[in-house]
């Protein structure tokens, strides 16, 4: 019994005391693991990247996002009739916007869009707001999954059947479908619902494969051992099965923040994102409009879409790599 | 959720990254996908149109006597996010969309010969006498029939019917005897009494002379229609059904039902000899996405084309030299701003300081790339009576010193305690939103630095779920966008209704005696200069009390584009290098005599063929 408590606990003075040369040794496998996995540090560095400009945004912006850029006219005449504006549209403000600038100029690195507002600024602000959906999204589906799934697993019965009966009709739904139908119908898209609802429909998915994995988990001989000596529910399923389930849940979790980053960006695209914030998929969608004559507003916020999916899926891909024993190293 | 298929992979195996990153793609995939074919309609899509050889023949157009091409075939238009539809029955209609379409189907007693000039002509009626301006008496034509349907069986129009569409509308009353909201029952409520000498003779008494009697009648909106099917339709009103409609016009509907193409077809028994020309229009449903109506416009599935963005039309003519005209429009569907004074905004002053605070010729710039003119409480398009342009810039929300503007904008917002109100939403019906995506941005960023504060937020709303079910109780949302067009060159009737106290569409409660005294006197006389007089007096009380919430913000001017082959109904017609001009108010009654298909035009070849 001594040395399965042994083996079970572990004690709070064994938190790590990190001397220098540990440190070193640490960073030395960093770079091991670099070498090793060279996709996978592209990924890291990539995440990286998004989420310092996530973080930075309010210093990297170089300008308001609703911010609009004009010239002034000097052919404005308040008092033009209608026909005469329709020949010359320049009377009709004391300004005319600076809207479809190209690109690549001191002032505006990306250009401007229609309503004559910096791109660059956009995306990097569109940046933040992609990583508090996707992170936001992938918390709430990955902790409630793995809340559920741990009690679907661990008790088996009524219990599994009840729940996952529940996570079958949430995936038999076509997930788009219903997170339209969600956001269109329920609520108003603004930033939190979005994130919940992505989350809400996430949470089905997590469950399932934490369920699996609780499931195998339950059967090690060290829970019937924890059983054995009298330990209650409740105390083998958070000290014992919970963290041998982590690893699993740590990659969904990474590679859910690309997945509902895209997700987010598609409800964006389709005007049922949150309305009143600035978001890549709505700029692909504003974009879009006018390609042939001012491609860069798409082709920008597309690429950035493009670059943190990327980030998070190959990061989170790695992790996986790293943390499944029987793919590392290959 | 795009993940799903990976997440149910693994579980059926093993948990791979792969089989997850697969997932998320095909997702992905999905999703863009999903894009697309929001985009489409249900409809089978036409044909891609293939040059020359490979183009579809184009029946041969039999010559006219005069040796003009015969005037026919079936267009393909885009109604952009009009169809949308909140009852079959004109009376009740709150949007315009069914008034649309009722024009095209149905006849009105008069109707406008030139609608941006007023010009009145008969339309049910062949001749009507007024001997004084409170007794109107109308002749009704002996060769207009009903659709032939189980409930018409194709019986003459006759003046029963005008008599039943003015009393049902004045009663506001269903056959069950039901109180209902009808959208113009104020106006009917002027007619006192209702005489019919005959089965085709109609007098009309009024309460008092009304120099606008004739313009309300040509209205687009006074359309009359079948009362026996109206009544038995009254219940399921809201139900898009070609039933519901049955013609006395140019067309019948051959389809009318929801999530379908609308489909006009030909009135073989129009009484009008030799209208209309076109054998029937169809109207998709779809293109709430202007880039999915471009695309179908460049591939000639559809015959006209109008972006938000009148670049993108500048540069598609351009890109098509010589095989597209140009026509620029006033656009009658003003742009307003509405701030629910019942509920939020019930001090004037905070009305008055976002009638300050609203950045017209900006918001021109910005949606229209300056293409409008702003608007005091009578459109630029209604010219003879609104106030002069010179008056406009002198007035708060017209200025052009903007400092100025936004300084007493923010003192009258501080000293109605704006702050109390919490957060403003002001919301952007989706019809709108479709073609200025970004307007929840550019709404609220407007007010907040306006007027110093952050509590502005926007959001999306709809016209029939939100916007229109709830303007009779007065429970409607603050919102921006289209209010109903312009029905006319004379305004008197229309700012009578919506700003007198007892009038039908005064749903911010307006009650100022002042304002009652000079509405009521503008509508009395019948002479037009004392009428231009007191309608700008009853303006500047209007501006003087930020519009009591219905604030007029501008008009734009669309410019749309066509291929040469589409004969459309114009007031000026296109020439070679220089623009047309549409019809600034609503002449969709004038469509049967001039728009047609130009089978002989070059333009003409690699047109899909376009079946009813």
């Amino acid at each position: 019994m001594a040395r399965v408590q042994e083996v079970l606990r572990i004690p709070a003075e064994s938190a790590p005391v990190v001397d220098p040369r540990r440190r070193r040794s640490r960073l030395r496998k960093v770079a091991l693991l670099a070498r090793r996995n060279r996709l996978g540090a592209v990924g890291f560095a990539m995440m990286l990247f998004v989420l310092l400009v996530a973080v930075l945004s309010p210093w990297l912006q170089r300008y308001d996002t609703n911010q609009v850029f004009q010239t002034a006219n000097p052919e404005f005449n308040p008092t033009a009739s209608p026909l005469d504006i329709a020949r010359n549209p320049k009377l009709s403000a004391p300004f005319t916007l600076n809207r479809w600038e190209r690109p690549l100029t001191r002032q505006h690195w990306l250009g401007t869009d229609q309503f004559g507002r910096d791109i660059y600024a956009r995306i990097i602000v569109g940046a933040r707001l992609a990583v508090i959906i996707g992170i936001g999204a992938s918390l709430i589906s990955v902790a409630s999954g793995t809340v559920t799934g741990l009690i679907s697993g661990y008790f088996g019965g009524k219990t599994d059947l009840t729940i996952q009966r529940l996570v079958d009709a949430i995936q038999a739904f076509p997930g788009l479908v219903l997170l339209l139908l969600l956001v269109s119908v329920l609520e108003e898209p603004n930033l939190t619902f979005t994130v919940v609802a992505l989350g809400f429909l996430g949470w089905a998915a997590s469950t399932r494969i934490v369920r699996s994995t609780v499931l195998a988990v339950s059967a090690s001989p060290f829970v019937e051992a924890a059983r054995s000596y009298g330990a209650t529910d409740m105390r083998v399923m958070l000290r014992h099965v919970l963290p041998n389930v982590l690893a699993p849940v740590v990659v969904i979790f990474s590679i859910s923040i690309g997945i509902y980053i895209l997700a987010e960006a598609s409800l964006s695209f389709l005007g049922l994102g949150p309305a009143d914030q600035t978001t890549w998929g709505k700029m692909v969608n504003a974009g879009r409009n006018a390609l042939d004559l001012n491609p860069w507003e798409s082709l920008f916020s597309g690429a950035a879409i493009t670059i943190a999916v990327l980030a998070f899926n190959l990061a989170g891909d790695a992790l996986r790599d790293e943390m499944d024993p029987r793919l590392r190293g290959r | 959720m795009t993940e799903g298929a990976g997440y149910r992979g693994s579980t059926r195996g093993r948990f791979t990254r792969r089989g997850f990153v697969r997932g998320a793609m095909v997702g992905g995939a999905g999703l863009a996908g999903m894009a697309l074919i929001g985009c489409r309609s249900q409809e089978k899509p036409a044909a891609t149109p293939v040059p020359a050889k490979g183009a579809t023949p184009a029946p041969k157009a039999a010559a006219q006597p005069s040796g003009e091409p015969a005037k026919g075939g079936i267009s393909r238009g885009v109604f952009l996010g009009g169809n949308v539809f909140d009852s079959t029955d004109v009376h009740r209609a709150f949007g315009d969309p069914t008034s649309w379409l009722s024009n095209y189907v149905l006849n009105k007693v008069v109707r406008y010969k030139n609608p941006d000039t007023g010009e009145i002509e008969g339309d049910l009626a062949e001749s009507w006498e007024a001997p004084d301006a409170a007794t109107y008496t109308f002749k009704v034509r002996k060769d207009a029939k009903w659709q032939d349907t189980s409930l018409t069986k194709a019986r003459q129009v006759d003046a029963t019917d005008v008599k039943w569409h003015w009393e049902r509308q004045a009663a506001g009353k269903l056959a069950d005897g039901s109180d209902t909201p009808f959208r113009h029952s104020s106006f009917y409520k002027t007619i006192v009494k209702i005489d019919q000498p005959d089965q085709f003779t109609i007098r009309a008494t009024l309460d008092k002379p009304n120099g606008t009697f004739l313009d309300r009648l040509a209205a687009y909106f006074s359309t009359v229609p079948n009362r026996e099917t109206t009544v038995k339709f009254e219940v399921d009103h809201r139900t898009v059904t070609e039933d519901a409609m049955p013609a006395s016009g140019a067309y019948t509907l051959k389809v009318w039902r929801s999530g379908e193409p609308i489909k006009f077809q030909k009135n073989a028994n129009n009484f009008r000899k030799g209208e209309p020309n076109l054998d029937g229009w169809v109207y998709p449903m779809l293109f709430e996405d202007p880039n999915a109506h471009r695309v179908a416009f460049e591939q000639k599935q559809v015959d006209a084309f109008s972006s938000p963005d009148p670049s993108l039309t500048k540069a598609i003519i351009e890109a098509n030299k010589g095989q597209m005209w140009e026509v620029l429009t006033g656009v009658a569907n003003t742009v307003f701003m509405h701030l629910n004074m019942n509920e939020q905004f019930k001090d004037v002053r905070l009305v008055r300081a976002m009638n300050l605070a609203f950045n017209r010729r900006a918001m021109i710039q910005t949606f229209h790339q300056g293409l409008g003119q702003v608007s005091g409480p009578v459109t630029w398009l209604q010219e003879g009576y609104a106030l002069t342009p010179d008056e406009l810039t002198k007035m708060d929300g017209y200025r052009v010193g903007r400092d100025e503007e936004l300084k007493k904008a923010r003192d009258l917002w501080t000293a109605a305690n704006g702050a109390a109100l919490g957060e403003i939403q002001i919301k952007i019906p989706d019809t709108w939103l479709a073609l200025w995506t970004d307007t929840t941005q550019v709404i609220p960023e407007m007010f907040n630095k306006g007027l110093g504060v952050t509590q502005f937020k926007s959001s999306r709303t709809t016209y029939n779920e939100e916007i229109i079910p709830n303007l009779a109780n007065g429970k409607f949302p603050n919102w921006f966008g289209w209010t109903s067009q312009v029905s006319g060159p004379d305004p008197r009737a229309g700012l009578h209704t919506g700003n007198h106290s007892k009038g039908s569409t005064n749903f911010q409660k307006i009650n100022n005696p002042e304002l009652d005294s000079l509405l009521d006197k503008a509508m009395l006389t019948v002479d037009l200069k004392e009428a231009v007089d007191l309608n700008r007096k009853a303006q500047r009380l209007l501006l003087e009390n930020g519009h009591y919430g219905n604030v007029v913000l501008y008009n734009y001017i669309s410019r749309s584009a066509g291929w040469n082959y589409f004969k459309q109904n114009w007031k000026v017609a296109p020439a070679t290098g220089t623009p047309g001009q549409g019809y600034n108010i609503f002449g969709g009654h004038l469509a049967p005599k001039n728009v047609w298909i130009d089978q002989n035009d070059p333009s003409f070849k690699g047109r899909p063929t376009v079946t009813l």
